[in-house]
């Protein structure tokens, strides 16, 4: 049997093996980032205003298809919306930390909340499933290191301002599936969770083909609900099976 | 509209790490929400690759969905990440290269 880790790693250990997994990551997310300030410039949005969505709002989609929406006039209602709707799924995340960050004092809660993302979450899952333990040190450093690299790449496209425009057609998008693409495949270990993600992606193609607004909620519900119940049925099956022998 | 923004964002990644919200998530809960990563990552890159420009668009003209397939069958390789973002970004620049 594999041996559970229970902790006591050196923290600057930690600290470079979590900066070392993110890095691929944020090399991904840079396009986006130049994009997001880029935009938010010819949105009419100024400099500082820009760079603040970096900081304090912190979101990849929800920032881009803000900027747009200010940019059209949208109303605070509109803007609001979306966003919250953009970034709900992290919701799910907070929820599936609680356990492990609920013991933690108040500064860690905060800061563990503001910068946890997709790309922090899924590493520190995967981290959590390969140690046996939650690490927040690993969890924090990740996040802040992509943290950094977000608002850099942001001030980068506020710096260089129209000259990225056509950034749209370097594949950036791409660059984010790519990263999406190599978080989810190893962790497909088993029946469920092949059919979550079987499930999550087909559903999405579905909604999105037919034009429905709520399609990333939908098509996540559909897949977590297929994981889970492939998961409950594999332990029943495996359940009589052990009563027959 | 930063600060409301900010706030919202803020606020759906805090919910479940406060304190002040009496929330117990029963083991059931906790099972599903396992599968919150896998199910929400792919909702959002399968659009990108299938859908280039809003339209379904399986065919192997598609370069994003080839460059996918690669990057694919090399996250099963357990290759680093770095090689699997880095190599299937590049193949999707060719691949539009030379296919359109």
């Amino acid at each position: 049997m594999e041996q559970v880790r229970t902790g006591g790693r050196p923290i600057s250990k930690t600290a470079v093996n979590a900066a070392a997994d993110v890095l691929p990551l944020c090399l991904a997310v840079l396009p986006w980032g130049l994009l997001c300030g880029s935009l938010a410039l010819q949105m009419g949005l100024d400099v500082w205003q820009a760079q603040a969505m970096s900081l304090f709002v912190f979101a990849g989609a929800a920032q881009l298809s803000g900027v747009t929406m200010i940019g059209a006039g949208a109303g605070y209602t509109a803007l609001f919306g979306s966003t919250a709707v953009i970034s709900s799924r992290h919701m799910l995340y907070s929820a599936n930390f609680r356990q492990h960050v609920l013991p933690l004092p108040l500064k860690w809660r905060l800061s563990l909340g503001f910068v946890l993302t997709d790309e922090m979450y899924a590493l520190a899952v995967h981290h959590n499933l390969r140690c046996g333990y939650f690490d927040r040190h690993y969890a924090l450093v990740s996040g802040l290191t992509f943290y950094l690299f977000w608002n850099l790449a942001t001030l980068a496209g506020i710096v260089l301002g129209s000259q990225v425009s056509g950034l749209e057609d370097m594949g950036f998008e791409f660059a984010i599936a790519a990263t999406f693409i190599a978080l989810v495949v190893p962790n497909v270990r088993d029946r469920a969770s092949f059919s979550c993600v079987l499930v999550s992606g087909v559903s999405m193609l579905m909604f999105e083909s037919l034009g429905f607004e709520q399609s990333l909620l939908a098509a996540t519900a559909c897949g977590m609900l297929t994981g889970y119940a492939v998961e409950s049925c594999t332990h029943r099956e495996a359940e009589v099976d052990g009563e027959r022998l | 509209m930063i600060a409301g923004m900010a706030t919202i964002t803020f606020t759906v990644r805090y919910v479940f790490l406060a304190r002040s919200i009496p929330v117990t998530i029963n083991p059931a809960a906790q099972r599903l929400l396992t599968y919150s990563a896998p199910a929400v990552l792919t909702a959002m890159w399968v659009p990108i690759v299938f859908m280039p420009n809003g339209e379904l668009a399986v065919s192997a003209n598609n370069p994003s969905l080839l460059a996918a397939g690669i990057a694919v069958v090399l996250a099963m390789t357990r290759v680093h990440t770095l090689v699997v973002v880095i190599a299937s970004i590049a193949s999707f620049l060719l691949l539009r290269h030379f296919l359109t």
